[in-house]
């Protein structure tokens, strides 16, 4: 009998002994050390004494940020300027990265530091994992009232984001297929209205050939479905007490001008055959589509890349649709992506000095325009003109639509506030079934608006 | 007569050719794709190869600008650490559970098995925390300690020693042989089928692990092959012909493994526990 229990006892200890061998895990050493910190205030107390000292940052991003080059050679830069505060970055793929957000924060591990879009950053707030900026902002010298334009606090009249830019929106459109089709190009500088540009859709669009070419492409994105809306009601997503209001008028004008599209004048690749075919956000650069909505990601991703996506045909640009009664005006669908500093950072003030760099030093490389005033635009417009001019695109072109116009009307790109996760998760879930016949527009709205108003309710209990 | 025989066979020819190209065409889709740019991955017709236009690009990529060596080191490590420890563990469990038995052997080995009925996720923060405290996040053991203790292994390893032949291991303790030694001497040699069996199917589920890596581990250069994959997508969309590109180098090991070992794999399954 004591032979064995040995042998079972043998078989613990192995396991025990194992994980006493593997003791060469975190660098900083910072295991089960950290404290949250209760606010941004008291945070800045605690380093007020420690700017010189030093600490190493945790920095939570994505990959596509963390991996490239751009990146570590800012690192380099940033290290050389603060020889005190090392970065120790964390890269997580996209798909997965509010996981390993969520569970990095809720189990009390230090991080100082997290990327995040507009939806992501508000479920962060709403989870109470980040700390207000406020006060920690004026230590390093940001006004965050003044220096990214007319950026509004995020809660109860804080700062919680540090925004690094936001998107902009256009028309992109397929020169070829507007010659093929013998339609003339949209007005660089006045907007389409959606009305116009679905007219225009049918007339490029042509399935009889080899290779079918559908007017309009769009992506399963929800703002592609309630956009119009959002342009119409100044992106009211939420009702004033709080509640779900996708189904306000607007939205349901939206949602209707789509299936027009996609079922009535049959100018973009109907819902199922999209979802069937796994259509990417990219297939519109294969050129079987005439016109596409898209931001300024299209051109760093796919525009000025042509020896990814070679392509024979010329692009061109233009304002994004607006609705007949905004008619002339150039207007912008809002989104913001954001870093922000978590409560269990233990140096708050070194991460925001990091952000500030961030914002100042990298941005831009990753061809987007930082929020932040007092970086100067006119490279970027210059760098990007260049790379799109074999489509003869110009540099005013550039300047109006890549965040240049002053005069540009932002609206909420999509809801944020309440449960914005699963606002737009359910609206997608449920959305095909308008356009696939089995439910009328009425039935989905109303189904979106249930189910989310219960996640918003539940969320304010918690 | 024989007229009938050929059709019959020919016929179930063609359904077994169909049947095994419904298995083979994920494959093959994803080498057709790694040699593809991206714009053209999901083009309506679809195109096999372009062969006026093959991207070698995709695996120059992979294998000049990424950690893919890394990733790959990596993975065999991780895997052949787990699996060779898991064996071992599942051996001697299922020895004691299912050969020695003990005081209350079932009831604690009814207690392990429903473990098995904790979804996953559920254990992923108390892990977390664990490895935070013992001071083994971002390193490999917190991949391969998880996947040393597995239930279903310790169960078809106990199957296996329920009903082992007493005779063989009671003749080893007449010639003077412990429990121990007993085990390894006798027991041990004696389980190889059931075990390579084992080995086997672990090598493909930890291989594949995807969770637990991404949560586990921080640094780039501590990654596997699954997360590695992931990492070759954007806040917009996946970069399809560049995961196929690494897909296909990285089932390579795979390949070979299930390949060497393959006349025993199925001699096995085949007589053992897990024919059903």
């Amino acid at each position: 009998m004591i032979k064995k229990s040995v042998l079972v006892l043998a078989a613990s200890a192995m396991v025990f002994s194992l994980a006493a061998c593997g003791d060469n895990g975190n660098k900083d050493g910072s295991a089960g050390s950290s404290t949250p910190a209760a606010s941004g205030s008291e945070a800045v107390a605690s380093k007020d004494s420690g700017s010189d000292k030093e600490v190493t940052l945790k920095f939570l991003n994505i990959s596509e940020y963390m991996d490239s080059t751009e990146f570590k050679a800012f690192l380099e830069r940033f290290q050389v300027k603060y020889p005190n505060i090392k970065v120790d970055p964390i890269s997580v793929p996209h798909e997965q990265y509010i996981n390993k957000r969520n569970i990095m924060l809720a189990s009390g591990e230090q991080v100082d530091l997290i990327w995040g879009n507009g939806v992501e950053q508000f479920d962060a707030i709403n989870k109470g994992f980040l700390m207000p900026l406020d006060d920690i902002a004026k230590e390093v010298d940001v006004d965050m009232s003044k220096d990214f334009g007319d950026f509004k606090p995020d809660k109860d009249g804080k700062y919680y984001r540090f925004p690094i830019q936001q998107n902009n929106w256009m028309l992109y459109y397929n020169k070829k297929v507007f010659d093929d089709a013998k339609v003339p190009y949209p007005d660089p500088k006045v907007p389409m209205t959606w009305d116009e540009m679905a007219v225009v859709a049918q007339k490029l669009t042509n399935l009889n050939g080899k290779d079918k070419v559908y007017g309009m492409f769009y992506n399963n994105w929800g703002m592609y479905f309630y956009g119009y809306g959002s342009q119409l009601n100044n992106g009211k997503f939420y009702t004033d007490d709080g509640n779900v209001n996708i189904n306000a008028p607007e939205f349901k004008r939206s949602l209707e001008w789509m299936n027009d599209v996609m079922n009535v004048k049959k100018a973009a690749m109907p819902i199922g055959e999209f979802i069937q075919n796994n259509t990417d956000f990219l297939s519109y650069w294969n050129g079987n589509y005439g016109m596409v909505v898209g931001a300024q990601w299209y051109a760093q991703l796919a525009a000025t890349q042509k020896d990814k996506f070679p392509r024979d045909w010329k692009a061109g640009i233009a304002p994004m649709p607006v609705p007949t009664e905004m008619a002339g005006k150039h207007m912008n669908w809002s989104s913001i992506d954001s870093l922000a500093i978590p409560k269990n950072s233990k140096n708050a003030k070194e991460a925001l000095i990091l952000a500030k760099e961030y914002i100042a030093d990298y941005t831009l490389s990753t061809g987007a325009l930082p929020m932040y005033t007092k970086v100067s635009k006119d490279k970027y417009f210059e760098d990007l003109a260049n790379a799109l001019k074999d489509d003869e695109i110009n540099l005013e072109q550039v300047t109006y639509l890549f965040g240049g116009d002053p005069n540009v009307i932002n609206v909420e790109e999509k809801p944020v506030l309440g449960a914005p996760q699963e606002y737009e998760s359910t609206f997608l879930d449920i959305i095909s079934q308008y356009y696939t016949g089995s439910k009328t527009v009425d039935e989905v709205l109303s189904v979106v608006k249930e189910k989310v108003d219960l996640a918003i309710k539940e969320q304010q209990n918690n | 007569m024989l007229l009938s025989q050929n059709v019959k066979y020919t016929i179930r020819s063609i359904a077994y050719l169909l049947i095994g190209l419904v298995f083979i065409t994920p494959l093959l889709w994803m080498v057709s794709t790694s040699f593809k740019y991206e714009n053209q991955v999901f083009e309506r017709p679809f195109v096999f190869v372009h062969w006026d236009q093959m991207n070698w690009a995709n695996y120059k990529h992979i294998l000049m600008d990424t950690a893919f060596p890394t990733w790959l080191w990596n993975s065999v490590f991780v895997v052949i650490i787990s699996v060779a420890l898991r064996l071992l563990l599942s051996a001697l469990a299922g020895y004691a559970f299912g050969f020695l038995k003990f005081r209350y052997s079932d009831t604690i080995f009814l207690f392990f098995l429903t473990t098995m009925f904790i979804p996953y996720q559920l254990t992923l923060l108390p892990q977390f925390i664990s490895f935070r405290f013992i001071n083994l996040l971002d390193t490999h053991w917190a991949l391969i300690i998880p996947n040393i203790v597995d239930i279903l292994s310790i169960f078809l390893m106990r199957q296996f020693f329920l009903s082992f032949p007493k005779e063989l291991v009671h003749a080893a303790y007449i010639e003077g042989s412990g429990i121990f030694r007993s085990f390894m001497k006798v027991a041990l040699p004696l389980a190889r089928t059931p075990l390579l069996t084992l080995g086997l199917l672990s090598f493909f589920m930890i291989w594949d692990q995807y969770y637990q890596p991404l949560i586990f581990l921080h640094s780039k250069e501590m990654y596997t092959i699954p997360i590695g994959l992931q990492s070759f997508q954007t806040q917009f969309g996946k970069q399809y012909a560049l995961q196929m590109a690494l897909a296909c180098l990285a089932i390579i090991p795979v390949l070979a493994v299930f390949l060497a070992l393959q006349k025993q794999f199925i001699e096995s399954i085949v007589s053992s526990g897990l024919k059903g």
